[in-house]
């Protein structure tokens, strides 16, 4: 057994545990931080998989962005009264075993064989290679995404701007 | 050699749990976060076969995720805040009138 094989143990056994402390755990400010744990922990694994621009990203826009936006509406609202001791709802009755169950399926479907990992050419996921490929075989897509991102921030202000006093 | 039936079960787990995560909680922050750990579970499921199979799509699907989630999570913020601007509240089961 390898250093590279025990790192993504390792790192895979922090990100579950992560998640089940998000999952379980009463305060939101809690589970925005095992959150946070869960990403940093998945951009290590991103840079053993060999995608060093992806884990870099992850830790910019995942980890930097997203969750200091959840971090950010967690303090800004403050909850009281029943908010505060209804945590689960009706149907976990229901839906835990609905989700184990799939999950073993999966599991099974998983375990019946699946392509073994080769070595990934050379330079495999460098910036050089994957911005050269992105803007150039798929730049209408960035293109794309970059109108979605505008969608966004009007669908934002139109939601939450100030009305203009009408005349 | 990469342990693949490790990194698609760790994947598996994680989207479970996310699954649950929007399942079972009530507070709509929390189903939030449930949907941002399911788009995590994907992303490491993308970037695992991207490796596997040597093939830099599935790094490029995982970026575009990214923006998606980017902003995704903005406008339900934003929606959150209206929301609880009218309802002082953040349980889902008080949000199901339509008017104010």
């Amino acid at each position: 057994m390898d250093t590279l094989n025990v790192s993504f143990y390792v790192l895979g056994a922090l990100a579950v545990l992560g998640a089940l402390s998000m999952l379980l755990s009463r305060q939101p400010m809690r589970a925005a931080v095992s959150l946070l744990f869960v990403m940093l922990v998945l951009s290590g694994m991103y840079a053993l998989l060999s995608a060093p621009f992806m884990a870099v990203l992850q830790l910019i826009i995942y980890a930097g962005a997203i969750m200091t936006l959840i971090i950010f509406i967690v303090t800004l609202v403050d909850v009281k009264g029943d908010d505060l001791h209804k945590v689960f709802s009706q149907i976990t009755l229901f839906a835990v075993p609905a989700v184990l169950g799939l999950s073993v399926l999966i599991i099974l479907h998983i375990m019946q064989g699946i392509p073994a990992a080769g070595q990934p050419p050379a330079e495999f996921g460098s910036v050089k290679n994957f911005t050269r490929i992105l803007l150039s075989q798929y730049a209408l897509q960035f293109e794309l995404a970059s109108v979605l991102l505008l969608v966004g921030i009007v669908g934002i202000s139109a939601l939450r701007g100030k009305k203009e006093e009408s005349k | 050699m990469i342990p693949l039936n490790f990194l698609l079960i760790v994947s598996l787990i994680l989207f479970m749990v996310g699954t649950l995560t929007v399942l079972i909680r009530r507070n709509i922050l929390m189903i939030l976060m449930g949907l941002e750990l399911m788009l995590n579970a994907a992303s490491l499921l993308f970037i695992t076969y991207a490796r596997v199979l040597g093939n830099l799509m599935g790094q490029f699907f995982t970026l575009f995720i990214f923006v998606v989630a980017a902003v995704e999570v903005g406008l339900i913020i934003a929606i959150v805040l209206n929301i609880f601007g009218l309802k002082k509240s953040l349980l889902t089961s008080n949000f199901s009138l339509m008017r104010r």
